[in-house]
């Protein structure tokens, strides 16, 4: 929880009324200060004093409010007794409530639960929106949020990048032969398999029908293509119970780079599109790379 | 004290053991603004003094001073109607609008009971 204050005393004051709380406390004097925090860190929720010198609590609320990674989180205005209209337009601007001072510990508390218990929930909401419900993996919407980020952080700081593409060989044959309820089986099945194999700082996710997507981040080709290995092999010694004769295996199309390369992200997915395509051709259950750099000329989009 | 408890003003948070040491640093810490209020005044500093008397009017009522605070908020109300640029007859303006904040933090005091202990 961060507290935007330009009072040192108010700091002092909320830390030792606070400290009992479960929260991670962190203070910033001014509004500009507080808009620099917020925007590199993530807040649970915001104690804004209204009345500060420079960029007051107003513009601090305005900013937030305007851009879409900062409009849900909930902000509680410190205000005056007497300020009833700072309050009115501190909610026109998107604040959640408001405390005023000198501070009630109690009130203090049960407002600041509150904000928080608002926070989680949102927090949640957006997630579930951004999950795939057959398979618990995150879903494509949040695959193009994240791929667009990834590439960009990659190619600004000319760090290694590696994403895969991964396709079931034959879904189609799983669910004539055996129903649907086997192919549904066999594609969580895969995912729990993606997950196990995958590092906390990789974004798994069901990329639609039987294709999964897996970015890593920090990751050269080279490592990427032994996760990969490790991802087609565990899934292709699988049992399945509704079928315990017929194994399944994947096809993997992975493309990845050392360094910056400049390609925008559609771009990634289309070489990673081609090298799936080739795996396929090759014969299928194996792993393609197509080790990416400046040089590598475009591809059309995948499809 | 010289008997004067009656004039001085007590936090009502003194003996909340969460507020007890914070609070006796509020009080420690008073003389120190005084001299930069009355530094701020002698400089004609407005923004100054008004960022002081702010501040005390945002806080000083969590710390139990509620009084002082009512005071600091109608000097900050005072200060800022003050033109920045001073002139003569401002200064004896911004003498008026700082000289009740001023006396009352130098009445702010620990009780003689906590004092003691």
């Amino acid at each position: 929880m961060l507290v935007v204050d330009d009072s040192p005393l108010v700091h002092r004051l909320l830390k030792s009324r606070l400290r009992d709380e479960p929260i991670d406390l962190r203070h910033s004097n001014s509004g500009k200060e507080a808009l620099e925090f917020i925007y590199t860190h993530d807040v649970a929720t915001v104690l804004l004093d209204l009345n500060m010198p420079q960029t007051d609590g107003f513009e601090v609320l305005r900013d937030l409010s305007e851009k879409e990674t900062t409009t849900h989180i909930p902000i509680i205005v410190l205000s005056g007794q007497q300020d009833s209209q700072d309050k009115v337009m501190a909610f026109g601007l998107g604040a959640m409530d408001y405390i005023t001072k000198p501070f009630d510990l109690a009130e203090l508390r049960a407002r600041m639960r509150s904000a928080l218990r608002v926070h989680r929930l949102v927090r949640m909401l957006s997630e579930r929106a951004q999950l795939d419900g057959l398979t618990g993996l995150w879903n494509r919407s949040h695959l193009d949020d994240r791929l667009a980020q990834v590439v960009s952080t990659a190619d600004r700081n000319n760090r290694p990048l590696s994403i895969a593409l991964l396709d079931l060989d034959h879904f189609k044959s799983i669910n004539d032969n055996y129903g649907h309820p086997a192919g549904d089986a066999a594609l969580q099945g895969t995912a729990e398999l993606i997950s196990q194999a995958v590092r906390s700082a990789d974004i798994a996710c069901r990329y639609g029908g039987e294709e999964f997507a897996v970015l890593m981040p920090e990751t050269t080709p080279e490592q990427a293509k032994a996760l990969c290995e490790r991802i087609r092999e565990s899934i292709a010694a699988r049992n399945w119970p509704s079928h315990p004769d017929r194994k399944i295996t994947v096809s993997i199309g992975l493309c990845g780079a050392e360094t910056t390369t400049g390609l925008p992200p559609d771009q990634w997915l289309a070489h990673a599109d081609a090298a799936l395509y080739k795996a396929k051709e090759a014969g299928r259950n194996r792993v393609m790379v197509t080790t990416l750099d400046k040089d590598r000329p475009k591809l059309a989009a995948a499809s | 004290m010289d008997g004067s408890m009656v004039d001085s003003l007590i936090s009502v948070y003194e003996n909340d053991p969460e507020m007890a040491e914070i609070v006796a640093l509020f009080v420690a810490e008073m003389p120190d603004r005084i001299a930069e209020l009355k530094q701020a005044v002698d400089d004609g500093d407005i923004e100054l003094a008004h960022t002081i008397a702010h501040q005390l009017k945002g806080a000083a009522g969590g710390y139990g001073f509620e009084r002082l605070g009512e005071i600091a908020a109608a000097a900050a109300d005072a200060l800022r109607k003050l033109e920045p640029s001073l002139s003569k007859t401002q200064h004896s303006a911004l003498l008026a609008a700082t000289s009740p904040l001023l006396l009352a933090c130098g009445r702010v005091r620990l009780s003689t009971a906590q004092a003691a202990a």
